[in-house]
């Protein structure tokens, strides 16, 4: 039998077939992508299914998408450090990379969405304290630092390993892990204490990130933004996501590295459940959010429910509420459909509906302004799709090539694991109970 | 050496708690600080529109296009720039039915959806005139502003500019767009300017009258139902108009204080 | 890797170079306007408008030679108010206005699509559909093309078969010398498109043929079929309107479709189309059984009221309702409104005018008016003291008389009883088409027209137009017109040339339209283009004076066309009421000359002095002026009972008419003897069960007529006419909105998007007039529908009034 580090070592060693040819595939893809992005900065946004009253559309849906989906790596990685979970360790660097490799297409899809993408220093050259712009740009400037470094910070051991071990791997790569690894030698105190507060910081930042994303529209005056929950709504929605994403690429890791003996089901069964909670969770904010807007009967907002409830907009809605809760909840509150399959089926369903759901945020609210005398139709162009398609398929290359350089799991994290788990465990056992 | 750098680090906790409570507590301070300002400021520029007089007959709108500028757009209706539209909406059933007519400029509010978002500041408060203008050349099209105003008057340029035939003709005071960028009224600024100048060079208030028919929509109306002058001045036209009883403004519930004023049909 | 000190340096250096760069490249939007104010040449020139008919007074904006703005003209009454009191009262105070089309001219002006040099047809075959293949030539060649066939018609005497179409407007004076001095009577304007029926019916009841309404000072303003607040002719229409009901009048608008001024009205009567007349009748059947009538003027101001009494007494709100649709209580209540609120005014214009019982129909409105005593007092109907450039005879000679002795090729005067010397398009073309009449049309020149679309019965003026011989078509853009001449002339537009505009209201003032720009291409004016066409033909006076060389006031041989036109245009000024010349008109405030002596009122009730009627003429008790050959000229009084001579009304009875007995002998284009009573007669077209529907059309504030649609501006504000259908007859239907539909009728079927709307009769269905071009200009192009494929080449059998509106049709879904 090959040991862990074995295993987490050798697919780095090799790049497949599969792998050349996937990566030929998001190439082109970003290529056309891009393409598109040159077309739009010469003919203008007209190019895209944007109008006015809808000024904003799928660009603003994939940046509230990446932000959210990038609160995966910190949320497990952080929260969960922080709660001492020992089924953490296998899932936290895919986690993390998430959260490192989508921030920055949120930032692409901002750049895509500017009329004027040249200006964008503007932001920073004449910044205003006011505009929630700013405030969004702070924020996730510091958290893409942030998780860079804490990403950085638990990777830094693995390099070690990579650059004591794979000596057969070409010279680009060792050259690559003996400057990343900094002449990392043994884990000193000084560096945990310093991961233990980035967790922390980071934890506040996420909070921090989602609400002020939700902010942007929660500080205009427009109907169906002008909640007081869209903060913490937000922020569900995203580490719902965000979970839901690492269910899906722990999956792909499984499969494609023949780790069955380190994510085991009870990591999906756990994941699982942590994702019925929010599932529940997102309902509940959902239904608030719905019932006080029936209740409160107020026209403006209501045009806005009827809009999704009923009109054009009552497919998509009706969808997401099946994606993000009916399916969750038949399928993740049976433990016998908690499986691998289950938890990854209901995963998929979530990411979809959760792009929706910041779709049917954006989309209908806009469609139905305060004066009624204009109403907007919103449909997509390719070039849009062209943009979003580029998006995911760089956070899918991004997450390639990571895979080829480093291990997918945390290699010191498990290996901390297995030497130190159970000690621990029982220590803190007994410091409450210490009649044990 | 243990004292210094806990030291310094208190240090720099206290100054990031200082600099994180300054900026929290500017916050309010920006965004209120329009009912000081509206107070102090110099002009008040209001326009009073009387819904009795309106016939809809959209010569204020294109009035406005020639006089500004303002790019064209035939084909599609969801991308058209009017930065004075004139709308329509039937109400009633057949035959005791009414077309309402109502018409839309900038309502340059003092309290300003759109200039509290703007991350660039190109969209603005002139203090002294207390109009909402545009910075053309700061705009990074974000569009955040034409998202956050609840009355729908500012227009984004989806493309280059098309000024049909009279890309030769274009009003010299008024500057010209380009793609990518948001624009909206702006009371005509450049008429109004030419007033305020030519009154401090004679050093003279300005008179009523010179403001009456001062931006191109007011001046074209058909049946004379816009109005146009300083509230500032009690005995202006608008100001008595605005005390008439009839006036109201659009969705004052919202605060945004808008300076367009109302007169009700009836 | 450490950066040293210098590179660092060196960094922070060339990072704010880069952002200083980028800081010095941005300007402000208006924080530098005042400090750098960009150096330009200015000036504004005062003029006159003709995006339509209207004239009102404009103020130009030229900055280094270009057009950049169009202001209302701040002197000119036109744009105010068509009161002189009301004028001279308020203007200052309230300041003037211009409509949409006037804001948007300088879009018509600078529109890359206007013909830029002459075209001549190279496909000899002529249609809708066919591409005439154009090719340019130069001006040389088309004068010398066009002077050849016209020299050959004169010169075989067929003079009289030239056709000659013109706007109405504009440059009709030279036109109609040079037809006169060529020998053509065929010399035609649009009128008869528009309201000859009105001028019909009013000129048989009052004598007067435009009649205005004096709404500003009236308290009720009753409106058959007329929409001013959106075909705002004259831009003094809705300001004098919403003052009116400011003041506590109330306006009542009978018209099928909730056009705007319906919108505004405090009530809004939904009809059937070309019923009006009937609802009018049973007004006068409630207003006399009430006796609200006003007995003074009656009696001492009208004949036939006997008869008309008579005659409306079966006439019963009952009796209207099964004919209108309108509930025999609401007339009943209007009647009595109307009568009992004064002063009132009751007008009507082209709703019921197009409709061929439109004279009569408009009479009996008309007539309404006569039984409040509602003429020429304030408040109602105001006989307009219009006068300004006066037009002066010119003497055609030898050649040209023999031919000007041929009948008009449309008949005008033995077909058309009350027909306007406009003449008749639809007889013109309809016979052209069918090779009827009294002779057989050579050649046609059509100036700023485009009948293929503005005539009803587009197939029948293709044939027309096929089957003469030679077309020119002056106009700016290649109209559907133009793409069936054999030779294109680019025209002018307002901005380029001069014009006389005697206003249209209550007393004399006259606005000059001068050049602002040059010619954009160095073409011709349209006046220009005639006075070369007869100086090349060599056409002369009577006398053997050439007229088209000889300067009108100095008499000298003039080489510049523009400088002969100016004396041209001087003399007329001289002669004509402001008696001032062209260069003192253009120094006057606004260019526009304004008589102090403003708006009088019961004019028929002047006296006219002993010393006037030595030379005039006395039949029964009308008297005429004379002619210096001695023959009787124009009405100009009668004779009272009592001996004095007052001006009365222009009627065979020098009064108000209900009745009159001599209306018998004549007979109209049909052939049916003329009623002496504005008696209801069903329009002749009725719905049936395979075309249910009455097509209507209008005209909104945004287009003239079919000529404006080019116009980027007003196309942007509206670019498409939908069908408007009643949502219940939609329903019916199963049609709903958006959807695309078919309208047929028995003359051809064209495809429109449907709006419903409640604002229509249910069984009317209704479209914007002058849309659905296949030639202007792209901007034009493949926008809505066009109507006149759908109606008969038709006119109005009294005045030949084209009947744009008498349609009925069947709609089904596309």
């Amino acid at each position: 039998m090959v040991s862990l580090e074995e295993k987490l070592l050798n697919p780095i060693k090799t790049f497949g077939k599969g792998g050349r040819l996937l990566m030929v595939v998001l190439l082109f893809f970003i290529a056309l992508g891009f393409s598109a992005w040159i077309r739009q900065l010469i003919s203008g946004l007209c190019v895209t299914g944007m109008n006015k009253p809808v000024l904003w559309g799928v660009y603003i849906t994939n940046f509230v998408f990446f932000v959210g989906i990038s609160h995966a790596g910190t949320f497990i990685s952080a929260i969960l450090r922080i709660l001492h979970a020992e089924w953490r360790r296998p899932l936290t660097r895919a986690a993390e990379a998430v959260t490192v490799f989508s921030l920055p297409f949120a930032a692409v899809s901002i750049v895509a969405d500017l009329g004027r993408p040249g200006r964008i220093l503007n932001v920073i050259r004449y910044a205003r304290i006011q505009s929630p712009i700013l405030w969004d740009v702070t924020c996730i400037g510091i958290y893409l630092l942030s998780s860079v470094i804490f990403f950085y910070l638990a990777l830094l051991p693995d390099i070690a390993i990579c650059r004591d071990k794979l000596t057969d791997v070409s010279k680009f790569k060792r050259w690559l892990y003996r400057k990343l690894s900094f002449g990392w030698q043994a884990m000193p105190e000084k560096q945990k204490k310093l991961e233990k507060g980035m967790a922390v910081f980071l934890t506040v930042l996420v909070v921090t990130v989602h609400t002020v994303v939700a902010w942007i529209f929660g500080m205009t005056v427009q109907p169906g933004w002008r909640t007081t929950i869209i903060g913490p709504y937000f922020l569900v929605g995203a580490i719902f996501s965000g979970v839901a994403t690492v269910i899906i690429i722990s999956a792909i890791l499984r499969k494609l590295y023949h780790l069955e003996d380190i994510l085991k089901p009870i990591h999906f069964n756990n994941l699982g459940k942590l994702l019925l909670v929010l599932s529940l969770f997102w309902f509940y904010f959902t239904f608030t959010e719905y019932l006080s807007a029936f209740y409160w009967n107020d026209p403006m907002e209501m045009s806005v429910v009827k809009e999704k409830f009923f009109g054009d907009y009552a497919r998509l809605f009706w969808f997401m509420v099946i994606s993000c809760f009916v399916i969750p909840l038949f399928i993740l509150v049976n433990p016998k459909t908690r499986t691998i399959t289950g938890t990854v089926i209901v995963s998929m369903f979530v990411n979809v509906g959760m792009w929706l759901e910041r779709f049917l945020v954006i989309i209908p609210t806009l469609s139905q302004p305060r004066l009624p005398y204009s109403r907007g139709i919103y449909h997509p162009t390719w070039v849009e799709w062209s943009i979003t398609l580029a998006c995911f398929s760089g956070l899918i290359l991004l997450y390639l090539i990571f895979a080829k350089l480093f291990p997918v799991i945390s290699i010191w994290e498990m290996k901390e694991g297995k030497e130190k788990a159970i000690q621990e465990v029982t220590e803190r056992y007994k410091s409450y109970h210490p009649e044990v | 050496m243990e004292e210094k750098i806990l030291s310094r680090k208190e240090f720099l906790r206290l100054a990031g708690l200082g600099v994180a409570t300054l900026a929290v507590s500017s916050l309010p301070k920006k965004v209120y600080a329009y009912k000081e300002k509206k107070k102090n400021r110099k002009f008040r520029f209001v326009m009073v529109i009387d819904l009795r007089r309106c016939v809809g007959c959209h010569s204020c709108s294109i009035a406005c296009k020639v006089e500004n500028n303002v790019p064209l757009e035939l084909n599609r209706d969801d991308r058209k720039i009017f930065w004075n539209q004139v709308f329509f909406k039937e109400e009633g059933a057949y035959p005791y039915v009414k077309e309402k007519i109502f018409n839309r400029p900038c309502f340059h509010c003092d309290n300003h959806p759109c200039v509290n978002v703007c991350p660039t500041g190109a969209t603005y408060h002139d203090e002294e005139k207390g109009l909402v203008l545009q910075r053309y050349e700061r705009c990074i099209g974000c569009r955040y502003c034409a998202l956050a105003c609840p009355y729908g008057v500012r227009y984004f340029n989806w493309k280059k500019p098309d000024y049909g035939g009279r890309k030769e003709a274009l009003n010299p005071d008024v500057e010209t767009r380009y793609k990518g960028i948001i624009e909206k009224c702006t009371f005509c600024i450049h008429r109004l300017e030419r007033v305020i100048e030519k009154a401090e060079k004679e050093g003279r208030n300005i008179k009523d009258e010179e403001l009456h028919y001062l931006p191109a929509c007011v001046q074209t109306c058909m049946s004379k139902a816009r109005h146009f002058g300083d509230l500032n001045d009690p005995e202006s036209t608008v100001s008595k108009l605005v005390r008439s009883g009839r006036a109201y403004r659009l969705l004052e519930d919202l605060g945004t204080e808008p300076n367009v004023y109302y007169l009700k049909e009836a | 890797m450490k950066l040293t000190r210098k590179e660092f340096l060196k960094l922070v250096g060339t990072t704010a170079g880069v952002i200083s760069g980028v800081n010095r490249l941005n300007k402000f939007a208006y924080a530098t306007t005042k400090k750098s104010k960009p150096k330009f040449k200015e000036e504004w020139i005062f003029s006159c408008c003709n995006m339509c008919g209207g004239q009102s007074g404009i103020m130009v904006r030229v900055v280094d030679g270009k057009v950049v703005k169009i202001e209302p003209n701040p002197y000119n009454p036109n744009n105010f108010s068509n009161i002189s009191t009301d004028f001279f009262a308020n203007i200052e105070k309230e300041g003037t206005c211009i409509c949409p089309k006037g804001n948007a001219g300088i879009l018509t002006l600078y529109d890359p699509e206007r013909i830029k040099n002459p075209l001549k047809r190279t496909n000899p075959k002529k249609g809708i559909a066919v591409n005439p293949g154009f090719v340019e030539i130069s001006w040389e060649e088309a004068y010398s093309e066009i002077v050849r066939r016209l020299k050959q018609l004169r010169d075989n005497g067929e003079a009289h078969k030239l056709l000659w179409f013109s706007e109405d407007h504009s440059f009709t004076h030279i036109q109609d010398d040079f037809c006169k001095l060529f020998g053509t009577p065929n010399y035609s304007i649009h009128s008869n498109l528009c309201d000859t029926a009105r001028k019909a019916s009013f000129k048989m009841v009052m004598g007067d043929e435009r009649p205005l309404m004096d709404s500003f000072q009236s308290k009720y303003i009753l409106l058959f079929g007329w929409n001013p607040l959106s075909a705002t002719k004259w831009s003094y229409l809705p300001r004098i309107i919403t003052r009116a009901i400011e003041n506590g009048a109330k306006l009542v608008v009978v018209d099928p479709y909730l056009s705007y001024t319906a919108n505004k009205a405090q009530e809004w009567i939904p009809i059937r189309p070309g019923t009006d007349g009937a609802m009018a009748l049973a007004m006068g059947n409630v207003i006399i059984r009430e006796r609200l009538y006003d007995e003074t003027f009656i009696k001492e101001w009208t004949v036939g009221f006997e008869e008309y009494a008579e005659y409306v007494k079966d006439k019963t709100p009952e009796w209207q309702e099964k004919i209108t649709s309108v509930p025999a209580k609401t007339v009943e209540r209007i009647a009595i409104e109307f009568a009992t609120t004064k002063p009132q005014v009751v007008d009507v214009w082209s709703g019921p005018g197009h409709h061929s019982n439109g004279v009569q129909g408009g009479r009996a409105i008309a007539l309404l008016a006569a039984l409040v005593g509602g003429y020429d007092r304030p408040g109602t109907l105001l006989i307009p003291d219009r006068k300004g450039n006066k037009h002066i005879e010119v003497h055609p000679d030898e050649t040209a008389k023999k031919n000007l002795k041929e009948k008009r090729f449309d008949e005008l005067k033995d077909l058309y009883p009350f027909g306007h010397n406009s003449g008749v398009y639809c007889e013109i073309f309809s016979r052209l088409a069918e090779g009827r009449g009294p002779y057989k049309p050579k050649m046609a020149v059509i100036i700023f027209q485009n009948p293929m679309m503005s005539v009803p019965g587009t197939k029948t003026v293709e044939k027309a137009l096929q089957n003469l011989e030679f077309v020119v078509v002056n106009d700016i853009f290649l109209s559907e017109t133009a793409l069936m001449a054999d030779i294109v002339i680019p025209g002018t537009t307002y901005l380029e040339r001069y014009d006389l505009n005697t206003h249209w209201v209550t007393w004399p003032v006259l606005g000059l339209r001068q050049p602002v720009v040059k010619p954009l291409f160095g073409q011709p004016t349209e006046y220009e283009f005639v006075c070369e066409l007869g100086r090349r033909l060599g056409l002369k006076e009577e006398d053997g004076n050439a007229f088209f060389w000889e300067g009108r006031i100095s008499g000298e041989r003039i080489e510049d066309k523009t400088k002969w036109y100016e004396e041209y245009l001087s003399k007329e000024l001289k002669e004509g009421e402001p008696k001032i010349t062209l260069e003192e008109l253009k120094k006057l405030p606004g260019a526009v000359w304004v008589s102090k002596k403003g708006t009088r009122y019961e004019k028929y009730k002047d006296i006219i002095p002993q010393e006037k009627l030595a030379d005039t003429i006395i039949e029964g008790n009308i008297v005429y002026s004379k002619k210096k050959d001695g023959t009787k000229d124009k009405q100009i009084g009668m004779l009272k009972e009592d001996g004095t001579v007052v001006r009365g009304f222009f009627t065979s009875s020098g009064k108000v008419e209900f009745y009159n007995s001599d209306l018998v002998k004549m007979k109209d284009a049909w052939g049916k003897p003329v009623n002496p009573l504005p008696v209801y007669e069903p329009r002749r077209w009725q719905p049936d069960k395979e075309y249910p529907f009455y097509l209507i059309n209008w005209k909104e504030a945004s287009h003239t007529h079919t000529r404006t649609q080019n116009n980027a501006y007003l196309i942007e504000l509206k670019g498409e006419n939908p069908l408007m259908i009643n949502t219940e007859t939609a329903k019916k239907l199963g049609i709903k909105d958006g959807d695309l539909v078919w309208v047929e009728s028995p003359y051809g079927k064209v495809k429109a998007k449907v709006k419903l709307t409640e604002g229509i009769h249910p069984e009317v269905v209704g479209l914007q007039h002058g849309f659905g071009h296949w030639g202007l200009g792209k901007t034009a192009q493949d926008r809505g529908t066009s109507d006149a494929i759908l109606r008969p080449c038709l006119a109005e059998p009294l005045s030949g009034q084209a009947l744009h509106k008498e349609c009925c049709v069947k709609i089904y879904r596309a």
